[in-house]
């Protein structure tokens, strides 16, 4: 990131757009600029439209008069009125191209303003995640993207270290070319280390998906809950002589349903419930249960799921990288699109100077 | 039926172009289970199971001021064996959807409500549980200073059994978390929280007469939990927890204190081969002895356990689809010898990501 920082630093320095540390009050500020050139160009565009009719009418109407009569004195009127409508015109023509330089300027300020703001929010946010600061990257990150990729074209178009003028020596050419080729490495050197980190945080993010899905499926289907002993009274209205006999039957069957097994297991059921079924009667003394009553409980004890526990891990994170993935992906894209500028400008200044070279031999 | 429509989506998802709906994930997968009815040792049974899983989240809104999230979640196990000898085959189907809001209130201060409802619905299968729930989460998250965030939660949710062999259950809840976050990598947290659980069951109590009297009043009780937990991501993602928790009942033979520790494991293996490991284990000791006249309940059955560990290794085949592959064994229940269910479950599933 640092590194990035610095080749931006670098960029303005030598594209002379002339940018410094932005805040949000300089990205209003040029918004608005940027909102007025944009009113101000579209003034102009249509002056400019209505010029161009009257320029239209009139040479149609100079056409007519040299048809009628050469010399006459409406078409000296007219031919002179054409002279200071073709003067207006290239005025608005100029006038156009300096606006459509200045909104250029305007956005490249704004591009890198929004860039400059964006690398801090990620510092801020890897520092200390919050949710606000999160929505806030987001937004100028869709704003930084909305701007296009044409950083530094206007700058190698107008910047003066950018672009060869008559006066500068083969020496000055020579140094030129050898920055812009610095500046190419140093752009691969970032791009090779935005691939990793790329890299790295993809996996992380499917690493994490990939957990977070596992953990929500087991939950859907509660295969993560332990099950927990419920103890409840089963009644069995049975007459108390039969009882001894018919509980071996009753309860396995009821047991199974319930899920009793472990309190009454199938094997050997009969005299292992004989024995606690005594031993309860025997517990209650005059209590509700009586030998002579003909409904009968026993205590049981089942297995049911807990419902009511949650797994811990609810929340594995991973937003925050989501959009450091999408930054990286804007940022390595920006990389592509300066590397080939500075290539291609080293490239045509060694070809200039090759040319200049050959001319003074 | 269903699983006629089940077969349709499932051709249309094969021999389509997925619909490009983001955040939607599916899976499908055929598990053989040692133990498909989670009966102990004796009665045990194998066989097939069908499974399907959908899982979608979007965000329906996004602004600087907050988020709208939705997440669905539906899932259906088959079973090709029938528990009764002569009966159909078993099912499974639940559905779990849920709506969360967070407000930034403040730059340091957000508020976050997260609304679910979840239904369960179980067809001729005994060891499953069919029920309704509606939950609300309502809490307030805050930047205390550098790497360190406390939260605070409202829970309440209502559970409308649909067996016979359950309650309808309640829950109350209050907890309080503080975290602390070195980096983005490493993530420490410590949490306490308060349940208050309501079924509709009567209480059990305790006699004069060292025996149990059934009571009017319905079982209510009171477990607090403490959690403390840490995850960690430098090329292997780390999550371990520990919790310990204490309910206490008005029915006698409710409360207990219980150990839960989980550990979750994710890392890339080699290209695009990932393997998950998860384990949770947790001990459920009773705390109250009963009566010795009542020789139902015996010592053993006071101590209840739970493992389940999972091994998954998954391969992303192309952008859309990935093959994974599973190991499950789980043991639930009493620690009483042959009182608790094992089972080994071997699974091959396809992963959709559209």
């Amino acid at each position: 990131m640092s590194g990035f920082l610095f080749l931006v630093t670098g960029l303005i320095a030598v594209f002379g757009a002339g940018s410094g540390r932005a805040d949000v009050r300089e990205i209003r500020a040029l918004e608005a600029e940027q909102k007025q050139l944009v009113l101000e160009r579209d003034a102009l565009a249509g002056e400019h439209a209505v010029l161009m009719f009257q320029a239209d009418s009139l040479s149609a109407l100079i056409d007519s008069f040299k048809l009628d009569e050469e010399n006459s004195a409406e078409l000296q009127e007219a031919l002179r009125a054409s002279l200071v409508l073709e003067r207006r015109l290239v005025e608005t023509d100029h006038q156009l191209e300096i606006l459509e330089v200045k909104r250029e300027t305007q956005r490249e300020r704004l591009r890198l303003a929004y860039d400059w703001e964006v690398g801090v929010l990620i510092q801020r946010v890897a520092q200390q995640p919050d949710e606000g600061l999160l929505q806030q990257l987001v937004i100028y990150q869709e704003a930084r993207e909305a701007l296009g990729e044409k950083v530094g074209a206007m700058g190698l178009r107008y910047g003066g270290n950018m672009a060869i003028s008559p006066d500068d020596s083969p020496d000055e050419i020579s140094q030129k070319a050898e920055l812009m080729e610095d500046i190419a490495r140093r752009l691969e050197a970032e791009a090779l280390e935005t691939n990793q980190r790329l890299s790295r945080l993809e996996n992380e993010h499917r690493l994490r998906s990939r957990v977070r899905i596992f953990t929500t499926e087991i939950r859907l289907f509660d295969e993560h809950l332990p099950e927990g002993r419920v103890l409840s009274r089963l009644e069995l209205a049975k007459d108390n002589a039969a009882l001894g006999q018919e509980m071996a039957e009753v309860a396995p069957a009821n047991a199974d349903a319930l899920g009793l097994e472990g309190l009454v297991e199938v094997k050997g059921a009969e005299t292992d419930l004989e024995r606690k079924s005594d031993a309860l009667f025997e517990s209650h003394g005059d209590s509700d249960f009586s030998p002579s009553t003909t409904t009968r409980e026993v205590l049981v004890a089942r297995r049911e799921l807990v419902r009511i526990e949650n797994a811990t891990h609810e929340d594995l994170g991973g937003n925050d990288i989501k959009l450091e993935i999408r930054r990286l992906k804007a940022h390595q894209q920006e990389i592509r699109h300066l590397q080939a500028i500075a290539r291609e400008r080293a490239e045509a200044f060694r070809k200039h100077l090759l040319q200049l070279l050959e001319g003074n031999e | 039926m269903r699983w006629g429509r089940i077969y349709v989506l499932l051709g249309l998802l094969f021999l389509g172009r997925p619909l490009p709906s983001p955040g939607l994930q599916a899976s499908f997968g055929l598990e053989y289970d040692d133990n498909l009815f989670e009966k102990i040792a004796e009665s045990k049974r194998s066989g097939w199971v069908n499974r399907l899983f959908l899982s979608s989240s979007t965000r329906l809104l996004e602004t600087k001021r907050g988020v709208l999230q939705l997440r669905h979640q539906w899932g259906a196990k088959r079973f090709w064996k029938s528990e009764e000898v002569q009966g159909s085959s078993g099912d499974v189907v639940a559905s779990q959807l849920q709506i969360a809001v967070v407000a930034q209130l403040h730059e340091r201060l957000s508020l976050f409500c997260d609304n679910e409802v979840k239904i369960k619905n179980v067809q001729r299968i005994s060891s499953e549980e069919s029920y309704l729930r509606g939950g609300l989460k309502l809490g307030l998250s805050g930047r205390l200073g550098k790497g360190v965030s406390a939260e605070l939660r409202l829970r309440r949710s209502s559970d409308d059994a649909r067996d016979t062999s359950m309650v309808d259950v309640a829950v109350n809840g209050l907890g309080m978390e503080l975290a602390y976050e070195y980096r983005r990598n490493v993530q420490a947290r410590l949490g306490l929280k308060w349940h208050w659980i309501d079924y509709e069951r009567p209480i059990l109590q305790m006699a004069p007469v060292d025996s149990l009297d059934p009571r009017i009043e319905d079982q209510a009780d009171r477990m607090r939990e403490l959690v403390a937990g840490v995850q960690f991501y430098r090329s292997i993602l780390v999550h371990a927890s520990y919790a310990l928790l204490e309910n206490d009942s008005n029915s006698v033979g409710f409360s207990y204190r219980a150990h839960r520790l989980q550990l979750l494991v994710g890392r890339n293996l080699y290209h695009q081969v990932d393997g998950q490991f998860y384990l949770t284990l947790q001990r459920r000791r009773y705390r109250e002895e009963l009566p010795q006249s009542l020789p139902q309940i015996t010592a053993e059955e006071s101590d209840y356990e739970q493992m389940l560990l999972s091994f998954k290794l998954s391969r992303q085949l192309t952008s859309h689809y990935g093959l994974s592959t599973q190991y499950k064994r789980s043991r639930n229940g009493s620690r009483q010898a042959g009182a608790s269910f094992h089972k080994n479950i071997y699974s091959l599933a396809l992963d959709i990501n559209f």
